[in-house]
């Protein structure tokens, strides 16, 4: 049982709930938190550049111990293979380019930034990682939910609440169908 | 398997996606996006469903006994979840409109025009 397969979502999730925390103490302090959150998504870019070239193809993770047994599969997993896991790295190592943009792009930066652009981060993780298509519509949701209160982020405009609701509803849309595609 | 179930998720997401698309209002246009989640919830049930079959509690029935597919109901489950998190998003987005702009129409709240 490899332990990064968990951990590449944990850490992300685990990081955002820290800072969400820790908001009113790190209230003025942006850089500290723009350096956690680069680091957090760092750690991630390694650690699934560490799982695509070092596990053999198709090695399965399942959570809680839960393994198949007669054929039958109860439980949750994650599979990697050089392609997936190379494909969540390629999305780490973006996230981290884009929050170093953003370092300079916005002239204030509240903590949701951070903590939506990290859980943003663990549901392409996940994403990419999961190993059946139950799991996949689930992380795909997870991903979709940040996604739309990332798109609104300057509430005050007119812009992204309008792109948002569009952006929303369209891809709600999309995903439920293609959640009777799975149930079909 | 019944057909029925089948022709009711239909009617849904069409009933669903009219409103979607004629929606003049941005609460309605998200009670028209649950309309075509909740046709979802009866498709997976419908796929789920064995005739004569009883709930997969297998506390005080037989192991064997002929049940429908919990499978199927845990993905509904979760589905719900996943719609109070995207519908408390929206409507958060809603309140936003309104607060900033005054006006719920979604035609009123255009700015970007193809």
């Amino acid at each position: 049982m490899n332990p990064l397969f968990p951990l590449a979502v944990v850490v992300p999730l685990l990081t955002a709930a820290a800072l969400l925390v820790l908001r009113v103490p790190l209230q003025g302090k942006r850089q500290v938190r723009g350096l956690v959150a680069v680091a957090a998504a760092v750690a991630v870019a390694v650690m699934l550049l560490f799982l695509t070239f070092r596990t053999t193809s198709g090695s399965v993770y399942w959570f809680a111990g839960f393994r198949p047994s007669g054929g039958v599969a109860i439980g949750i997993d994650f599979e990697a293979d050089p392609l997936n896991a190379g494909l969540a790295c390629l999305g780490a190592v973006l996230m981290t380019a884009s929050m170093i943009f953003a370092w300079r792009y916005f002239t204030q930066v509240g903590t949701y930034f951070h903590v939506l652009m990290l859980t943003f981060l663990a549901g392409m993780t996940g994403f990419c990682l999961a190993g059946d298509v139950f799991d996949l519509f689930v992380w795909f949701e997870l991903m979709g939910v940040s996604a739309y209160a990332l798109t609104a982020y300057r509430p005050e405009e007119r812009g992204p609440i309008q792109g948002a609701l569009n952006f929303a509803i369209t891809n709600s849309v999309g995903a439920y169908l293609s959640l009777t595609g799975i149930g079909i | 398997m019944q057909v029925f179930p089948f022709l009711v998720v239909a009617w849904i997401v069409a009933v669903g996606l009219y409103g979607l698309i004629t929606s003049r209002d941005l609460i309605h246009q998200i009670v028209c996006l649950i309309v075509v989640q909740s046709s979802t919830y009866v498709l997976l049930l419908a796929v789920g469903y064995v005739t004569g079959g009883v709930a997969p509690y297998f506390f005080d029935i037989s192991p064997h006994a002929k049940a429908v597919d919990p499978v199927v109901q845990a993905l509904a489950l979760t589905d719900v979840v996943v719609e109070a998190a995207v519908t408390a998003l929206l409507l958060s987005f809603a309140i936003q409109a309104h607060k900033r702009f005054g006006t719920l129409d979604p035609h009123a709240l255009a700015e970007l025009k193809g």
